[in-house]
């Protein structure tokens, strides 16, 4: 007897890097030497993710806007000057993309150590999160500044949500919880405090969580690719305990 | 200044779509800077042909350059491209205010290079002051130094500038700037020098071709130029030359 309630296969999501676009005219493109075909308006990371490439990528999610933040997406384009941001440039007809070289190589790493030289040490083992992801496959897990750089290490966790928690120390500041609050939620809590290095996320007018005008919805949590924002119930013990000790 | 004028955040887009096409609350916009408001009515007056005239090469027309610094005759002074930098500082700025000795000016604005006595006979426009070590036009700025400044602590300078104008959008602007200033102060201190060195020059690379916009992306000129040009004042031996 066949089960009434077939449970479908689980698909792996594959996150596009920039919403989808949707309209017949299409562009051709190369990337790596794969011909792709995507939408008119298509970035250059979801025709190479459609190529079936991969591009690191920390501030792009296909459910949120590109932004061009992170700069680990940079790639090579045929004729143009420069490394420009896959998430940012538009797919063309007949443009050659390279998303591997030597120079990419370096950069991403560069750029990687950057964010590593303002990034819990004792966190870059064991986490599951976007930005581990980008370690991987940049192959950088620490940095050559040397300690005692300026750095949000000791910034205050806001723990007042009794769902979730902020961790400045672990914000790679890509924007991704403010524009999920501002693109999928409509509720504008979100916003950068401070700017230049001094750049915080902050809810409302620098609130905690709980106070602010946060709704509790989540947007911001699943956004966050570097476990900054991050539920509770994974630290049954208290987060400081199991997680970074104070 | 878009997104300023829309009331948001001051942030740099990212471009594609340029301004023209798709720029304040989404319509086509031009954005041109005051020199070129204010060249038009004289080109409208005398022609596009007289304005051509003046300049050298593929820089053509006038640009105002603005002597600053340790410059006896400072201000602004309109020339047709292709005039020498020796010309600007030596002849209308009549030499150092000091009196001392020449040592380098910085061309451009904040994130412009630094050039030395060799390079004053270099004439200024765009294609000329490119070939040397990439050096800029930008705003004309020209901001004079005599033998007594020291360039590690103005390659600093570049990067705290930097840093204190971020916005704090983009990771290679955002941090590397900071510690960009940190480790000149670790080169000051002269602990590992050679290894330092060429961390700062990675640094560079990382933001030139990394960066968002040009303020991260130039940064590493005035620190790149003052490195290559006065590694002395670095602490590193006069014909080191490091690599770029």
């Amino acid at each position: 007897m066949t089960d009434p309630h077939p449970v479908p296969a689980l698909h792996e999501e594959i996150d596009l890097g920039t919403p989808p676009r949707v309209t017949d005219a299409t562009v051709t493109l190369t990337v790596d030497g794969v011909e792709v075909t995507v939408p008119e308006g298509s970035s250059v990371m979801l025709a190479a993710i459609q190529a079936g490439r991969t591009v690191p990528k920390l501030c792009a999610t296909d459910t949120l806007e590109a932004f061009g933040s992170c700069r680990v997406c940079l790639v090579e384009i045929e004729g143009q000057r420069g490394y420009p941001a896959s998430c940012t440039a538009i797919a063309a007809e007949g443009m050659e993309v390279r998303t591997d070289s030597e120079m990419l190589a370096k950069l991403r790493r560069g750029v990687m150590e950057l964010y590593l030289s303002d990034f819990p040490a004792e966190d870059v083992q064991g986490g599951w999160s976007e930005f581990h992801e980008v370690m991987e496959q940049t192959q950088t897990f620490g940095h050559p500044y040397g300690d005692g750089g300026a750095n949000h290490l000791d910034a205050a966790v806001d723990e007042s949500n009794p769902y979730f928690l902020f961790d400045p120390a672990k914000c790679i500041v890509c924007h991704r919880c403010i524009r999920a609050c501002e693109e999928i939620q409509g509720t504008f809590a979100l916003t950068i405090d401070g700017r230049g290095f001094g750049s915080t996320v902050a809810a409302s007018q620098s609130e905690p969580f709980l106070d602010s005008e946060c709704v509790s919805c989540g947007a911001c949590v699943l956004a966050c690719p570097s476990q900054a924002l991050v539920e509770k119930s994974l630290y049954p013990e208290g987060y400081r305990a199991e997680c970074r000790q104070a | 200044m878009l997104e300023s004028l829309e009331g948001k955040r001051g942030m740099i887009r990212p471009k594609p779509p340029l301004p023209a096409l798709e720029g304040l609350f989404g319509e086509p916009t031009v954005v041109n800077n005051v020199i070129t408001l204010a060249t038009v009515p004289w080109i409208l007056e005398h022609g596009a042909e007289a304005y051509a005239a003046f300049g050298t090469g593929r820089s053509r027309g006038t640009i105002p350059v603005q002597l600053a610094g340790n410059v006896k005759q400072g201000g602004l002074v309109e020339v047709p491209f292709g005039v020498t930098l020796r010309d600007l500082i030596e002849g209308f700025g009549a030499g150092t205010a000091s009196g001392r000795p020449f040592k380098a000016v910085q061309i451009g604005g904040p994130l412009g290079a630094w050039f030395d006595d060799s390079r004053l006979d270099t004439p200024l426009d765009y294609e000329a002051l490119a070939a040397q070590d990439g050096g800029i036009v930008g705003h004309g700025g020209l901001v004079v130094f005599d033998d007594t400044v020291d360039m590690a602590a103005m390659a600093r300078f570049a990067m705290e500038f930097c840093a204190l104008e971020s916005c704090g959008k983009c990771t290679p602007c955002r941090v590397g700037s900071v510690r960009g200033v940190e480790l000149i102060d670790r080169i000051a201190a002269g602990a590992d020098l050679e290894r330092d060195v060429a961390l700062l020059d990675d640094l560079c690379d990382t933001m030139t071709h990394g960066s968002l916009c040009a303020l991260g992306g130039l940064t590493p000129l005035p620190v790149q130029s003052a490195l290559r040009r006065y590694p002395q004042d670095f602490g590193l031996a006069r014909d080191r030359r490091p690599a770029s």
